[in-house]
């Protein structure tokens, strides 16, 4: 494996000394390209509540090139399919060098917030958005407290 | 040197820190229609994939919208006071961004060297890589027999195949190193012998391999032990040949010195001796045989004639013992017969002088006193005259010997 680049042990140190509210990320020792990533559901969310771990992986040409990102948690958004990839354009055509991973991570962050079921990945997903948004947003939330990890209560 | 990662001494204002590389700004560009600024590097490789503006996505259309930053931001950027990037290693410097490869190419200690060693190529510390070439086990060393320059690692495999110490057998066309060369010489089977009976006489001749085959049908071969022995027997001899012949050289050399000798000798003797003589002598040599008996039978004849002349000698000494006896009894009788006529004289004066006292006694008194006198003179007379017929006979007797003495000498010098 090629050395490190500079800014990719510059945004880990950042991402660990300065990290961004409810998004926690951390690399793996053998490989310090994968990053394990904790985001917390967004308040006012149907994710509220839970702890959805993702992968990144940051692929040789980063920056060059988007990280790869992927929930690992099942979650129940038009955005984002059953293997958890995620649909979001800052991750594909829209992907500029100056965005880094902690932006990568707001953005899906965000995506929780705010659904965008006119851009599906998950079509059935969407198309239940769509039809029936109050239903949607409660099955959303039965899947969080199913699958996703509980916050523990601060003591 | 990759400047996107070194260390900076003080924290850098944001605008200088380049959005793709995260650091400050290397080599800064900016696009021109955006007005963004990047590292020429970063936003070339980004163009590469997309081509648009990282930060605000605005279309580029080609390359040649970057333009070099203002000079101050090159300024800003080139003075930024960075650490060497060898400060891991020990390197105390920090300076100038502008300056750093100034520092890292002429004065930095810390700099790794590649090792020039072909095989070792490791990267060694400027100050450590004199020390590390004097050891290095990749560095280059001569090859002591064939003068090559190897290195140190390969100088173990270069020995066996140097061409100096690899030599083929002229038998079977194999090569080896020297020392095992020397040995297999002996050894290699397609070495051309000849029979070990060779010496004997079988004209056998054949590549060692076959010559357990030969030896088999060898008609030399049951006679071994016989030519073992007639060897032996021979060598003997020609030992015992060999001391003889020493010894007939030592005795040879004892014969030259007695020859030396027996010349030098002669020629002495040549002063002596006619030289003459000897050279009439057979095969003119002068043998010392011949001069031996000449010297013996000298010697022989002299003893003869001192013998005669000693016995000569006593015999005269006897007749002159004889002639001295018969002498001195006459002379004894003489002298008595002249004692008793002076006897009768002296009677006969006696009575002449009674007769003259008688008739005038004063008178003769001194008569006879002068008378007495008279007589002893007369008397030396009358005996001188008796004596010389004598002396004469004993001297005609004597005589004969002077001529006989003169006889005897004279033969021996007719002789020599």
């Amino acid at each position: 494996m090629s050395m490190l680049p500079k800014r990719i042990i510059k945004e880990t140190e950042r991402l660990i000394a300065d990290a961004a509210p409810g998004i926690n990320a951390r690399p793996h020792e053998e490989n310090l390209r994968y990053f394990d990533v904790d985001i917390t559901g967004p308040e006012q969310s149907p994710f509220e509540g839970g702890i959805f771990k993702l992968e990144l992986f940051l692929p040789e040409e980063y920056p060059m090139t988007p990280p790869k990102v992927r929930f690992l948690t099942r979650i129940y958004h038009p955005n984002i399919d059953k293997l958890g990839r995620i649909c979001l354009d800052i991750l594909k055509d829209k992907w500029s060098p100056a965005l880094q991973i902690r932006t990568v991570l707001l953005s899906i962050q965000a995506l929780l917030s705010a659904p965008n079921p006119d851009d599906p990945l998950a079509n059935d997903v969407a198309q239940h958005w769509k039809d029936n948004e109050p239903e949607a947003i409660a099955k959303a939330r039965e899947w969080t407290l199913n699958y996703a990890e509980r916050i523990t209560p601060p003591q | 040197m990759d400047l996107n990662s070194i260390a900076y001494v003080e924290s850098v204002n944001s605008n200088l820190i380049c959005c793709i590389c995260q650091t400050p700004f290397v080599e800064p560009v900016v696009i021109d229609s955006c007005g963004h600024t990047f590292c020429k590097d970063c936003i070339t490789r980004s163009l590469s994939t997309r081509s648009t503006c990282p930060v605000d996505r605005s279309h580029i259309s080609n390359v040649n919208e970057l333009k070099p930053a203002a000079k101050i931001i090159v300024n800003m950027v080139n003075e930024l006071l960075v650490y060497c990037p060898n400060k891991n290693d020990g390197c105390l410097y920090q300076g100038q961004r502008q300056l750093l490869n100034f520092h890292l190419q002429e004065e930095c200690l810390f700099t790794k060297l590649e090792c020039r060693n072909e095989e070792c190529r490791e990267m060694i510390l400027k100050k450590d890589l004199s020390k590390h070439m004097e050891s290095c086990i990749a560095r280059m060393v001569k090859c002591e027999s064939c003068k090559e320059i190897v290195s140190l690692s390969t100088l173990e495999g270069h020995k066996i195949t140097c061409p100096v110490n690899n030599i083929e057998c002229p038998y079977c066309h194999t090569t080896r190193i020297q020392p095992e060369h020397t040995l297999h010489l002996e050894e290699c089977p397609d070495k051309y012998v000849t029979c070990r009976h060779a010496e004997f006489g079988c004209v056998w001749k054949g590549r060692q391999h076959d010559l357990s085959v030969h030896i088999g049908s060898c008609s030399y071969e049951p006679l071994k032990e016989f030519f073992k022995m007639y060897k032996q027997r021979n060598y003997a001899l020609e030992q015992e040949n060999q001391q003889l012949k020493t010894k007939f050289q030592d005795l040879r050399n004892t014969v030259d010195f007695l020859e030396g000798q027996v010349s030098a000798i002669s020629d002495w003797l040549s002063t002596f001796i006619d030289p003459k003589g000897l050279v009439s002598n057979a095969e003119g040599e002068p043998s010392i045989s011949t001069i031996h008996e000449l010297l013996l039978s000298d010697n022989d004849r002299m003893k003869n004639e001192i013998e005669n002349l000693s016995a000569s000698l006593t015999d005269l000494e006897l007749r002159q013992n004889v002639a001295i006896m018969t002498e001195g009894m006459r002379m004894q009788e003489e002298i008595h017969s002249i004692k008793n006529i002076c006897h009768g004289l002296r009677m006969q004066m006696h009575y002449l002088l009674m007769e003259r006292s008688g008739g005038e006694p004063s008178v003769g008194t001194a008569g006879p006193k002068s008378s007495v006198i008279r007589p002893g003179l007369i008397g030396p007379m009358g005996l001188g005259r008796t004596v010389p017929p004598n002396t004469n006979d004993s001297s005609s007797a004597s005589n004969p010997r002077p001529p006989r003495l003169m006889g005897s000498e004279s033969p021996r010098k007719e002789k020599l």
